[in-house]
């Protein structure tokens, strides 16, 4: 299963280099070379231009799931921390687009992308258009949908319909998880911004809480737009990243990611791969990488859900830290 | 006479609005294409709020961690200190990590907050040693906790003791005769 991605992960990589080659500086190469450093003649196939490919950044599509609350949870050696429990819900792909040309050329992503339905609801409660939407790709009535853009191209290669569970994800790895923060509604600048405020006496009045100056004097004699005074706060979307994903409960397909999550709990939220753990250097650290571009159930899984293996469970990091070495005290 | 009627129309509007069945028979072709003549008329199960499912399902997901903790033995003493009450006297075995040859402590004291909250239960034990009294806080089902038992129970009417920390020291203090320590927990 993790063979698929390390397969996409090496297809990404620099090609070998040539037999018999040589590392040798940038700033040597644009000097101009004639010869070896060493005195040898530059071999016949040697390309001051030549660099090695920039490895692309593999990202895949994330699912859709509804945050439940929060539980403790102690790892193998003892140490506690919070986790939050996300249950994926009722996934399925219900759309692979390309997008147009025109599209907005981010650094890193192809112009495949993916559209994830989750939820459920009755058909008569959505409207026309999308009752025949979810119906083409041969899913239920979906209350939400989200489109992930991948990369690269063949991350998006998956079937219309297909289900996507928490197999998706790989316990010990990194994520991020995207949600609606919980809104606070009209809220003052020492709240919203963090700012000071006024000393609670010494003459103070009436401003105890308030911004304070807004500006200079006559020059430049007006306020900066984005001035950072009281207002909305809230109820809006916020990135949570790099929260490592600590168990995967295959029965309920739960995903238990270690850290807070954005929102209230029965919110929507979007979890994906941490754009700042993905890549080779991290899923190489893994026992089984996540699968690529998602998980298909198969006869050969040693890890389905069965009577005895219900959850699957990060390794615990590095070394234990209550440990006590041999012949220290 | 006007106010009146305008209002019994709007309460009755809303109720028009609230319960569907008051609109008149069920349009069918509002669920094409997932209805087709002939099938029978689709009923759905009423499902509550997402926050309540969530919150119903989290309960489940406590009692099913709390079982799986105490049936392993990671936490075999989690349900005992879990229902813990202001004045119980416990007797805890501590471990300094989770190897298995690790060496443990031992802990008494008495209980002067007990919160109940399934798997975040905690409580909080208090001792004097050497005329300095001294409060430990723990969770029910932490696996650092190898043995537990409750020794002797004081009486309080209160079920938070923290206005021990204004009272005379003797009132903190807890001594458990020997006898009553016959044998360490867990040998």
């Amino acid at each position: 299963m993790h063979a698929n991605l390390l397969r996409a992960v090496a297809r990404h990589l620099s090609p070998p280099l040539p037999v018999g080659a040589r590392f040798l500086s940038i700033k040597l190469i644009r000097s101009g070379l004639t010869a070896l450093p060493d005195g040898e003649p530059l071999p016949e196939d040697y390309d001051p231009d030549w660099r090695p490919p920039r490895p692309e950044r593999i990202r895949r599509f994330g699912v859709l799931a509804r945050k439940v609350g929060m539980l403790p949870f102690w790892n193998a050696y003892g140490q506690y921390n919070c986790v939050t429990v996300l249950a994926v819900d009722n996934n399925h792909v219900l759309q692979v687009k390309q997008l147009p040309a025109n599209a907005s050329p981010v650094k890193g992503l192809s112009d495949m992308a993916v559209q994830i339905g989750a939820g459920f609801i009755r058909p008569y409660q959505a409207k026309r258009t999308h009752r025949f939407h979810c119906a083409y790709a041969g899913t239920d009535v979906k209350e939400k949908l989200v489109e992930f853009r991948v990369a690269p191209a063949s991350a998006a290669e998956v079937a219309l319909g297909t289900p996507i569970t928490a197999r998706h994800f790989a316990p010990g790895q990194y994520v991020d998880v995207t949600g609606t923060s919980i809104g606070k509604g009209f809220q003052g600048p020492m709240k919203r911004h963090g700012f000071h405020g006024q000393p609670a006496s010494h003459g103070v009045s009436l401003a105890h809480r308030s911004h304070g100056a807004t500006g200079q004097r006559q020059d430049p004699g007006r306020v900066f737009k984005g001035k950072k005074m009281a207002g909305h706060m809230g109820c809006k979307r916020v990135t949570v990243q790099n929260l490592l994903l600590q168990r995967i409960d295959l029965r309920r397909n739960l995903l238990y990611v270690s850290g807070h999550v954005p929102g209230h709990a029965g919110n929507w939220v979007m979890v994906r791969d941490a754009v700042k753990r993905s890549g080779a250097k991290w899923w190489d650290k893994l026992p089984h990488p996540p699968p690529f571009p998602t998980y298909v159930p198969s006869d050969d899984d040693d890890d389905t859900a069965t009577d005895d293996v219900a959850d699957l469970f990060a390794a615990p990091p590095g070394v234990d830290p209550f440990r006590v070495e041999e012949g220290k005290a | 006479m006007q106010s009146l009627l305008r209002r019994t129309a709007a309460l009755f509007a809303k109720y028009k609005r609230q319960h569907r069945a008051s609109g008149g028979p069920i349009r069918l072709e509002l669920n094409e294409p997932y209805w087709q003549p002939g099938m029978p008329v689709p009923r759905f199960p009423k499902r509550k709020r997402p926050v309540k499912r969530a919150k119903s399902l989290l309960l489940e997901l406590d009692r099913a961690e709390r079982e799986r903790l105490s049936a392993s033995g990671a936490a075999s003493h989690g349900p005992m200190l879990s229902a813990l009450r202001a004045g119980d006297v416990v007797q805890l075995r501590l471990r300094t990590s989770m190897q298995p040859d690790a060496p443990t402590r031992e802990l008494v004291g008495m209980c002067i907050a007990c919160r109940h909250r399934g798997i975040n239960s905690t409580f909080q034990i208090r001792n004097v040693y050497d005329g300095e009294a001294v409060e430990h806080g723990f969770f029910a089902y932490s696996p650092m906790i190898a043995e537990a038992r409750v020794v002797d129970s004081r009486e309080y009417r209160q079920s938070k003791l923290w206005y021990l920390r204004k009272r005379p020291i003797r009132e903190s203090m807890v001594r458990v005769p020997p006898s009553a320590l016959k044998s360490p927990p867990g040998g």
